[in-house]
């Protein structure tokens, strides 16, 4: 009887440190679905258009014309992006790696705009594979979210 | 045989004599060696755009701003890669901004 009694009460043991061991881990894994960044396909979406948006804007800086109002909608619309990107959660790669493609493309902008000619050959090529890159480089890092 | 970017940085003038020359090509030549297949191809870029550079295609201002934009590549890259590669990355940048923008672009 007492034999019987000492063997119950250790699988009773055995099956509340089975059951709280069970819990932390099911603990964890809710903490790591609640803050690990999560894949948006909008975010790749938005980052893909913005590319052919920026790469045709570019080739207009190889000609005389200088479409300073297409300009401006592109740098508004990448604001709107920030505004999405900042909203989700976990994501400050992202909205980092944004703010960086802003920057370099105000800074090809403002490249254009100072100059009395229009890019060379070169410039362009050199600038449309810089800031493919850049962006090339937020969709990979919003795809890896996906793995 | 060198490349004409390693001529045209070896040939600089430098009345200072304080150009950190070999630096400046041990950093490209690092740079387009590595391992890591994105330092790589910054690496490559930068000997295109020294090639380009010397051979008077693009102007010592438009050096300067894919110089800047290869700085602002290695920090997306290293917001993608974590930070492991942050370290990494930290070191080129701190080597391309000493050596390139502060020490080459003066002197031209």
């Amino acid at each position: 009887m007492v034999t019987n009694q000492l063997t119950s009460s250790k699988t009773m043991k055995r099956i509340i440190y089975i059951a709280s061991f069970s819990l932390v881990l099911f603990s964890l894994s809710c903490c790591w679905l609640i803050y690990s960044p999560q894949y948006d396909p909008i975010t790749v979406e938005r980052l893909e258009g913005l590319k052919v948006e920026i790469l045709i804007l570019y080739d207009s800086f190889a000609t005389e014309s200088l479409d300073k109002a297409k300009a401006d909608s592109i740098l508004n619309g990448i604001a709107g992006m920030i505004e999405y990107e900042q909203r989700r959660k976990c994501n400050k790669e992202t909205t980092a790696q944004l703010i960086l493609i802003r920057g370099m493309l105000t800074d090809h902008i403002n490249d254009r705009l100072s100059m009395v000619g229009s890019w060379q050959n070169e410039h362009l090529l050199n600038n449309k594979q810089n800031i493919t890159e850049a962006i090339d480089g937020a969709i990979e890092t919003e795809r890896l979210k996906a793995r | 045989m060198s490349e004409i970017w390693e001529d045209f940085i070896s040939n600089l003038r430098d009345n200072t004599g304080q150009m950190p020359k070999t630096e400046i090509i041990n950093l490209v030549k690092d740079l387009s060696s590595d391992t890591d297949a994105f330092l790589k191809k910054q690496g490559e870029k930068l000997a295109l755009y020294l090639n380009q550079l010397a051979e008077g295609k693009i102007t010592p201002e438009q050096l300067e701003g894919y110089v800047k934009d290869i700085n602002t590549l290695i920090k997306i890259q290293a917001l993608k890669m974590g930070v492991k590669t942050k370290a990494r990355a930290r070191k080129f940048i701190r080597g391309i901004t000493t050596l390139i923008l502060k020490e080459l672009l003066t002197k031209i």
